[in-house]
Order: C-alpha cells, then structure tokens, then sequence
C-alpha cells in the first residue's frame, strides 16, 4: 500500500524581488514564509518560492493582494525528489 | 592623509557617511553571496538588504513602487541608458545650457542616427528659465533632459516648473541629481519627473560605483533595456523580462556599493537632509561673503546663497586658475577641482570657457574653521 504523501504549499514568482517582497509582509503579518528554491517541477523560473502553511494559504492570498505582489500563483507539490526534473539554471 | 581640507565634494564626498566602510567591509568578508542567483539563506539576507535600499530611495526621492528604482553603476549610465533606450530617430529633445558631457557626449553621438536637440539657454548666473525650455519646444520633441543642480556654480534649476511644462505639452521628463541628491529634497512626484538619475557617492554619502534611476511606468513602458542577460528570472526564455527591476538590472550587481549605500542613506534619514543642508548653506555663505571683495577673484555664477548648492566656482582673473589651484593644495592643504569640470557646455554658458574655474564644494563635514584658512588662502594668492 503506498504511503500518503505530504503536500507542501510552494507561492510561485516571476523574479526574486516579489518574492523578497512578499517574504518581508508575511513576516510583518505573523505568517509563516520560508524562501526556498522553486522546484523544477513547478516552474522553470530560476526564481525563488516561498513555501507556506496551507492552513494560512487564503491569508497570504489577501496579503499578495493587498501588497500588489505579483506571483505565478500557489503550487501544490508533493514532499519527494524527482530525480528527472527539469534543469534550466 | 592628514592636514588637508577636502572641498571637491563635488566630484564625491568624503568622508562617507559613517557606517559606510563598515557596510562594505562587512558584505565583503561575511557573505558577499550573489542575489536572484543563489538559493541560500546568507543571499536571500543580501537581498533583503538591496530591497531595503530600493525602498529608502524611493522614500527619499518620492518615487512610489520601490520596483522602479534601478541600480546602475551611475548616472552616467543611467543616462546613457535613458537616450539609447528610449530615444528613436526623429526625435527631438531639450536639454538645459548647464549640462554635463554625461549628457552632451551621448546626445551628440545621438544626432548621428536621426535624433536632433536643442539646448535651452542659461543666463549668466547659470539659472535656466522654464520658459527658455518652453521655447524650444518642437512638434517632435519627446523628452526635456536637465540637471537639478549645476556642477560648476551650483545653481539650482527650476525642475518643478519645468516639470509643469511638460505635464502641459505632455513630454516627458528627466532629471539628472548628481549634484542635489542627499543636499537639498527633489521630489518626483511633484516635479512630475519620469526620470531621476541619481549617484551614491555624492550628497548620498555612500561609496563610488554604485548609482541608479527611478522611472515612471509610462516611460518604462517606452523605454528598451540598453543592457541585456541574466536576471536571474524567466531563465527559460530569450526574451529579456519586461517586468520591474529585472528588465534593466542585467547581470550581477554592484553589493558591496548597495550595502554601503544603504547604511548611508539610513545616515541620511536619521540625521534629515534639512539638517545638512542647513550646514551646507552657512558654510557656503561664510565663503561667499569671504571671498567676495577680494580683488582679483570672481565668484562665478550666483552671489548669495539663494537658489544654490554648496557648489562655488571662482576665477583668479589675474592668473591661470590651474595654477592657482595647485598653490591652494600645495601651500594650503586645500583640495579643489579645476578646469571644465566635464562640463564645457556650463562654463559656455556662464562665460568661462575654455579658462574654466577653481570649484570649491562643501559637505556638513567642513568646519567654519576650514573655510576661514582657506578664504586667508585665496586673498594670499590672488595678491601674488
């Protein structure tokens, strides 16, 4: 029987700066946000994600709006390596 | 070096403003990691420090969305920037008779491929009237280019009117504030500037090498990036990135010169540039009032202290002002800058060319004590 696998929740961004930006307001809300690379399976940018919380995800929708940041939106990946993924960078 | 009083702070400031070398320092030997590049946490710390940046200048400029401030390694080439990016053939623009060869030497390569300028006079005090760029005005003109504040005689321009001329006859508008950044407030929204060009190492008190611009989104939108690569963003696509900063921060940055940057602009914030100017304005006044009856020297330019900076230019009438110079820092320990000053089309403007002057330019670190010795300097030698 296959194990369940954990579901992370990866914000996508077109560059770094909305990431940094968004990571900045998270922080000063009291939401969790820690920069990681983006998983290849998510997106080729070469950018960086925030992976947050899913229980905070609808909270840090209202923050990417308020903040007018732009994002490539919110992924769900699964906690595993794929050893065949994509290699842009 | 020691026993020298430093008056070209005109040409960059010194000293820094404190915490700067540390800054520098500190980036250099505990994490000089490269940013939109590396996945680790020591250079996401680097690039909270440039967003930080970002965000203190446009504070301080008034530029709005901090994504439009852009990092170049100065106005230089940021203006270059502007002209080859933005400019097509058949283009017309108007600069001010104050400008610097920054401007003079791209624009006039410019002519050779369809761009045309004209150059709005300046009287003798250096002082443009907004309706001598009002007159130049042309069906095709697209852009008005200007200095805030002249490098050789410090006389500041009337950029808000000029401003207001553009918004009426719907140009857009450029600004170069090498010489009032961090000396005197300049606030693009109310100047209506599309462009503001800046240096970090002039009245920002940060190090050399590192400077930038401010841009509105209508003329981003306009503009093409003269420099093309690595952004660290899209790396999937050929297509250069058209979103902000990326579209025209090519390349890895300058971020040894942003964290110096950065720790001086919180110098600036904390100390307020009201102060310093304040400082500025009785330093150049005590000079002023020094110098003015001394025969045989000639305070180019404005007299008082009224719609300056701390930017004074001088002409010994009865020698070569090189020579002059020389004695000033040889005999007297006081450093100047001669010449043109890059900036022929000024001095056309104000009648010294090509003798060109002696520029003395002050920061709030010169004393009373400074400007006394060397007025007793200048009297010396404008008697020999």
């Amino acid at each position: 029987m296959p194990m369940e696998q954990e579901i992370q929740y990866y914000v996508l961004f077109p560059n770094h700066d909305n990431g940094m930006r968004l990571h900045r307001e998270l922080k000063k809300k009291g939401l969790s946000s820690v920069i990681a690379p983006t998983p290849r399976q998510a997106s080729k940018c070469c950018g960086i994600s925030l992976l947050i919380k899913e229980e905070e995800t609808d909270a840090v929708k209202d923050v990417i709006e308020e903040a007018d940041i732009e994002t490539l939106g919110i992924a769900q990946i699964k906690k595993d390596v794929n050893p065949n993924r994509d290699r842009y960078c | 070096m020691d026993n020298f009083i430093y008056f070209d702070n005109g040409s960059t400031s010194f000293p820094k403003a404190p915490g700067v070398a540390e800054a520098v320092g500190h980036l250099l030997m505990h994490g000089a990691f490269n940013i939109n590049r590396g996945s680790y946490e020591g250079a996401y710390e680097v690039a909270e420090m440039v967003l930080d940046t970002r965000e203190r200048l446009a504070r301080l400029f008034h530029g709005g969305d901090s994504r439009r401030v852009i990092f170049t390694p100065g106005i230089t080439w940021s203006l270059n920037m502007l002209l080859s990016g933005f400019l097509r053939a058949g283009d017309h623009v108007i600069v001010s008779g104050m400008e610097h060869n920054a401007v003079m030497r791209p624009l006039y390569r410019l002519t050779k491929a369809g761009i045309t300028y004209s150059v709005a006079q300046a009287d003798g005090e250096g002082y443009v009237a907004p309706e001598a760029v009002e007159c130049e005005i042309r069906p095709n003109t697209r852009l008005v280019l200007m200095l805030h504040a002249s490098n050789v005689c410090g006389t500041i321009l009337p950029i808000r009117e000029i401003g207001d001329i553009c918004r009426k006859h719907r140009l857009f508008f450029a600004v170069d504030t090498a010489q009032s950044a961090g000396s005197i407030p300049v606030d693009m929204e109310v100047a209506g500037i599309d462009f503001l060009a800046f240096t970090g190492h002039k009245g920002l008190k940060g190090p050399q090498g590192i400077g930038g611009f401010l841009i509105s989104d209508r003329l981003d939108e306009e503009m093409q990036p003269a420099i093309l690569g690595g952004t660290g963003s899209r790396s999937d696509s050929l297509e250069q990135p058209d979103m902000l900063p990326d579209k025209y921060e090519s390349g890895t940055m300058n971020l040894p010169g942003i964290a110096g940057l950065n720790a001086a602009l919180v110098y600036l914030e904390e100390t307020g540039i009201e102060v310093i100017a304040k400082k500025k304005t009785e330093l150049t006044r005590m000079f002023l009032e020094g110098v003015k009856e001394i025969p045989g020297v000639r305070v180019v330019g404005k007299q008082g202290c009224e719609g300056r900076t701390a930017v004074v230019s001088l002409d010994f009438q009865r020698q070569d002002n090189a020579l002059a110079a020389f004695q000033l820092e040889q005999e007297y320990g006081v450093m100047t800058r001669v010449g043109l000053h890059c900036a022929p089309q000024a001095h056309k403007s104000l009648g010294t060319f090509p003798k060109g002057t002696v520029r003395f330019s002050f920061s709030e670190n010169n004393t009373s004590e400074e400007i006394g010795h060397c007025v007793e300097a200048i009297k010396k030698i404008a008697e020999k």
